[in-house]
């Protein structure tokens, strides 16, 4: 106990001291009226539509620096979260899943609200995947916000009327795979085009035209909207796929 | 006053990750522990989305809001909105939280199936290494 005594103390110093150097500017970085000039570069040049060397087609930020100017670290990142899921389907192959049969859910009030949330929030993360090269929002965000659906399906009705509504566990995993070829062969397209891999706009220096920003009277942005698309069924599709997986494996009580 | 509001911000987020850090540390139950770590990976992001702020009076969100800017606009827009790195280092931050998050709750149902409990002193017993405290 002593001992625990003692460790909360020096935490507590710790956090202390931490709070101290952090607002006196001791490691450097705290907000000001100056942001890096990085940044500054970033916000110049992603929508510059009067010297477009460095555009990104897309006027929001956010977006322009995740699929364009720093496009491989996204692509690494869906990497991970592509290695993380292989974890996970892993172990549940060897746990003893157990298929309940229907069950009665909770009581009519709620699943009247859930019903009207569940397509608000669906409603929701397509319009943030969908649009999100032109207001905030992406793939990840979409994808993020639409992975709450199932669980609240789950939560008030039961994994099996997810079933039956078609959120099913092999057309997750098709579903998740197409969405990463996509990727990969919008990433690659510029590349066996005479370009770099990924490159969404026209450069001066190199051969690749640049994807169109416009098609018809819609502003696309290149390749972003396409990519959103893509990242959108990726991360939703995987998290269905948690969902559906940890409400089948059978527990059992504590021995 | 805005200064007494930062400090007041790195105060709060440090002790939550003081916090969770107790939790990680000394939380015997192995979910606990991953509740823990989660809410310390979201302090980490609050800090770096944080760091990216513009302290002048009215800073913008670092979208244009407009497909046909004038020059003039772009000027403006470089001049007030806030830092975009963080934002698009954290949107990916979260998300690799949750997937990794997700492999530590399948680790733990694995953890359960083989010893019938996540406590990890438990489980050390159980598996013969330890002796019950």
């Amino acid at each position: 106990m002593e001992k625990l005594l003692i460790y909360t103390l020096l935490l507590t110093l710790f956090v202390g001291g931490i709070v101290v150097a952090v607002s006196f500017n001791v490691f450097g970085g705290s907000p000001s009226g100056i942001i890096r000039s990085l940044a500054l570069f970033y916000l110049e040049n992603m929508y510059n539509v009067y010297a477009k060397t460095f555009w990104a087609a897309s006027p929001e930020a956010v977006n322009a620096i995740l699929w364009d100017y720093r496009g491989l670290d996204t692509i690494y990142e869906t990497t991970v979260l592509y290695t993380a899921l292989i974890g996970c389907l892993a172990i549940a192959t060897g746990l003893e899943k157990k298929f309940r049969p229907k069950e009665p859910g909770l009581t009519i009030i709620v699943k009247a609200g859930t019903r009207i949330v569940v397509a608000i929030v669906i409603l929701v993360s397509l319009v943030l995947a969908f649009r999100g090269y032109i207001t905030p929002g992406g793939g990840f965000q979409g994808g993020v916000a639409f992975a709450i659906a199932p669980l609240l399906l789950i939560a008030a009705y039961s994994w099996r009327r997810l079933e039956e509504l078609g959120f099913r566990l092999d057309k997750a995993v098709l579903l998740r795979s197409l969405g990463l070829a996509a990727i990969a062969l919008i990433a690659l397209a510029p590349y066996m085009l005479g370009g770099y891999i990924l490159q969404n706009q026209f450069k001066p220096w190199i051969v690749f035209a640049g994807a169109p920003y416009t098609i018809w009277v819609f502003y696309i942005g290149g390749t972003l909207l396409f990519l959103n698309i893509s990242e959108f069924f990726v991360v939703s599709m995987e998290f269905l796929m948690i969902f559906i997986l940890l409400s089948i494996i059978y527990v059992g009580g504590e021995k | 006053m805005i200064e007494y509001l930062i400090l007041y911000l790195y105060t709060s987020l440090f002790i939550i990750f003081a916090i969770a850090v107790y939790g990680v540390v000394v939380k015997p139950n192995i979910i606990k522990k991953i509740i823990a770590l989660s809410i310390a990976g979201d302090t980490a992001n609050t800090l770096i989305i944080f760091l990216g702020y513009r302290l002048i009076e009215y800073p913008k969100p670092p979208v244009l809001p407009t497909l046909n800017p004038s020059r003039g606009e772009i000027n403006s827009f470089v001049k007030e909105a806030v830092d975009p790195i963080p934002q698009a280092l954290v949107i990916t931050a979260i998300v690799i939280n949750l997937a990794v998050v997700a492999f530590l709750v399948f680790l733990s149902i694995q953890l359960y199936k083989l010893y019938g409990t996540l406590d990890h002193r438990k489980i050390l017993v159980r598996r013969g290494v330890g002796s019950e405290a």
